[in-house]
């Protein structure tokens, strides 16, 4: 466990790294001549912009490097805080989001998913395996921007209003967790169902009934725990599809998170004048990657622990 | 196929897709030119500016330029079938070798658990973002070809490897004993035992992919991600550049989202509508393929 453990942390640093080292390719030098004609000023400009030199490369990265150390900092953002105080204002920020509707996702999409078990020989349930397949084709930007209209609608024929924008009040958070939650729940709910659907066969069941035990108890305490494990394996893919969908929720609810800010401080201009520069706000695109990554490699190694456990305590369940 | 309803629902759609695509912009109700419109007078005298809302005239209303949504969802049919299946397909065309050698070659199989590992660390729409801005792509002319490589490729690890798992799965039944004993060499067990079993499970997940990777294009689209843009000049005194967007792509209503949703929600609205039709769409279809060959297997 302790071996995987360092494997994973490996894997994170080389992950981080390589990412860095995208971020750090040059960008050219903007400078244009502003004797020459508009013509040979575009050309000049674009062909700057876009060759690549090995010399600017090595450059950016030894000075991002050496500023680090000499600083123990990586400068201040333009708002003239330093870039780890702003990055860290926003990461507060977005983990509101993203560990509740983590916790959501799971704790939400394992309940459901026993239910679609329970109810599945029911003829007719709206609210079993139907609503779950639901929820996971009709993509949930849809479902965001209903329900966002549909509030604003509503509100005008005498719904308490709603504040829908910014990350202020309480009711900005709780909007944003379920729109992150939605794909996520039912997600690991269709990964308990199958994983319940695959055991509903198997020999234990049986033996379990033939002793008397009730349904419930056979589906809570035998069934639920061999689970487990398939349902911690997707724990990073979850997170994963939660922080992708961060940029999305962010960007909609007008929330001032992570995934905001790291998609301002990395957007380039859509107008630009001929010998801007095309540079992004580095520092703080480097310390947001750092954080990301970092977030998934915890939930992995969670996820590690949580396999070890379960492994070891293997077939000595209690029951 | 009887009692397939999914299929049905799924071909019928597909059908429905492609004449859309290619009979649809001819459709007399289409509006081929996607005429801009200043100003628009109302029955009762009343003048009105665009967007315009839906109405008889208008069936999902107009945008900022008055243009007719219908139209321009139905001309933008096309674009978004082909950016979509060439990502797909490009995808599949590296993720089939690998998934497959993979399973015959360890250090293929060493390549794919690696590159799987570094992507479990990072999503999608990360990466998407990271290298989209970089101004060798913003510059470069074929921005759009740059933008599906790096869609299909950054999945390919996912789809390898699980067509590394069936063919495992399948290589462990019995008939391939029979197969080996009867001396088949490996490319001819490849092509008469695995292939025909793999086929189908390969069409169910080329299905799927579709569905999402239109999802995926739709949330980029989200995030003011688009395939396709222009560099327009300006008529500044100092030469300066704009990006324009000239496809006429489904997500491509997105572009105002924030802004549209409180004067004119049909605008992004239409544009979720049709992403959303083409996701359950090719969904159900794959589903449908998959009971299909469920059903015919069960009932050797």
């Amino acid at each position: 466990m302790v071996l995987q453990g360092i494997r994973t942390i490996l894997m994170w640093l080389f992950v981080t790294v390589i990412l860095l080292l995208i971020v750090l390719l040059p960008r050219g030098n903007p400078q244009v001549d502003p004797a020459m004609s508009r013509v040979d000023q575009v050309k000049q400009y674009e062909e700057s912009i876009t060759t690549f030199s090995w010399k600017d490369y090595g450059d950016n990265i030894s000075s991002i490097v050496t500023y680090a150390w000499e600083n123990k900092s990586l400068g201040t953002t333009k708002y003239t805080h330093s870039v780890e105080y702003e990055v860290w204002r926003y990461v507060k920020k977005s983990l509101w989001l993203i560990i509740p509707s983590f916790i959501i996702s799971a704790v939400v999409g394992l309940l459901k998913g026993v239910y679609d078990f329970n109810v599945k020989t029911r003829r007719y349930d709206p609210l079993g395996k139907p609503t779950t397949v639901f929820f996971l084709s009709v993509p949930d930007f849809f479902l965001l921007l209903f329900i966002q209209v549909a509030i604003i609608t509503l509100s005008s024929y005498g719904l308490p209003h709603i504040s829908l924008y910014g990350s202020e009040q309480a009711s900005n958070k709780i909007v944003s967790i379920i729109f992150l939650s939605i794909y996520p729940t039912f997600y690991i709910a269709r990964l308990t169902f199958a994983s319940l659907e695959q055991q509903a066969s198997q020999d234990y069941i049986r033996t379990a009934m033939s002793k008397g035990t009730g349904k419930r108890k056979i589906v809570w305490r035998h069934m639920l725990s061999n689970c487990w494990l398939s349902i911690i394996s997707h724990l990073n893919t979850i997170m994963l599809y939660i922080l992708s969908n961060l940029f999305v929720v962010e960007l909609i609810t007008s929330y001032r998170g992570a995934a905001y800010s790291f998609y301002k401080a990395l957007s380039v201009r859509s107008t630009f004048a001929i010998g801007a520069d095309q540079s992004i706000q580095t520092a703080l695109v480097i310390e947001f990657i750092v954080v990301f990554t970092t977030i998934v490699m915890l939930t992995q190694i969670v996820s590690k622990i949580a396999t070890g456990i379960m492994l070891q305590r293997g077939g000595m369940d209690e029951a | 196929m009887k009692r397939n309803r999914q299929l049905k629902i799924g071909i019928g759609f597909l059908v429905f897709l492609i004449l859309l695509a290619f009979v649809g912009p001819y459709l007399p109700f289409v509006d081929q030119e996607l005429e801009t419109k200043g100003m628009l007078q109302a029955e009762d005298g009343e003048m009105l500016i665009p967007p315009f809302p839906p109405s008889g005239e208008y069936w999902f209303g107009s945008d900022h330029l008055g243009r007719d949504i219908v139209s321009r969802l139905i001309i933008g049919t096309k674009e978004v079938l082909v950016v979509v299946l060439s990502v797909v397909l490009i995808r599949y065309i590296v993720a089939v070798p690998l998934g497959l050698s993979s399973y015959y070659y360890r250090s293929a199989n060493r390549l794919l658990q690696f590159l799987n590992q570094v992507l479990s660390f990072v999503p999608v729409i990360f990466i998407v973002l990271l290298l989209i801005n970089m101004p060798y792509l913003i510059y470069s002319e074929y921005r759009a070809v740059w933008m599906i490589l790096i869609l299909a490729l950054v999945e390919v690890g996912r789809v390898a490897d699980v067509i590394l798992k069936q063919t495992v799965e399948i290589s462990q039944k019995p008939y391939i004993e029979t197969a080996i004993v009867s001396g088949n060499s490996p490319m001819q067990i490849l092509r008469r035992y695995f292939f025909p079993q793999l086929f189908p499970q390969v069409a169910v997940n080329f299905t799927l992919d579709i569905s999402r990777v239109m999802f995926l294009i739709g949330q980029l689209g989200l995030i003011h991600v688009f395939i396709r843009h222009k560099l327009e000049s300006l008529p500044t005194m100092a030469p300066a550049f704009k990006m324009v967007n000239t496809s006429h792509a489904w997500p491509v209503l997105f572009k105002q989202a924030t802004y549209d949703i409180f004067i004119s929600p049909w605008i992004p609205f239409s544009g979720a509508v049709a992403i959303t039709l083409f996701v359950v769409g090719f969904y159900v279809l794959g589903n449908g393929i998959r009971n299909y060959y469920e059903k015919k297997q069960s009932y050797l």
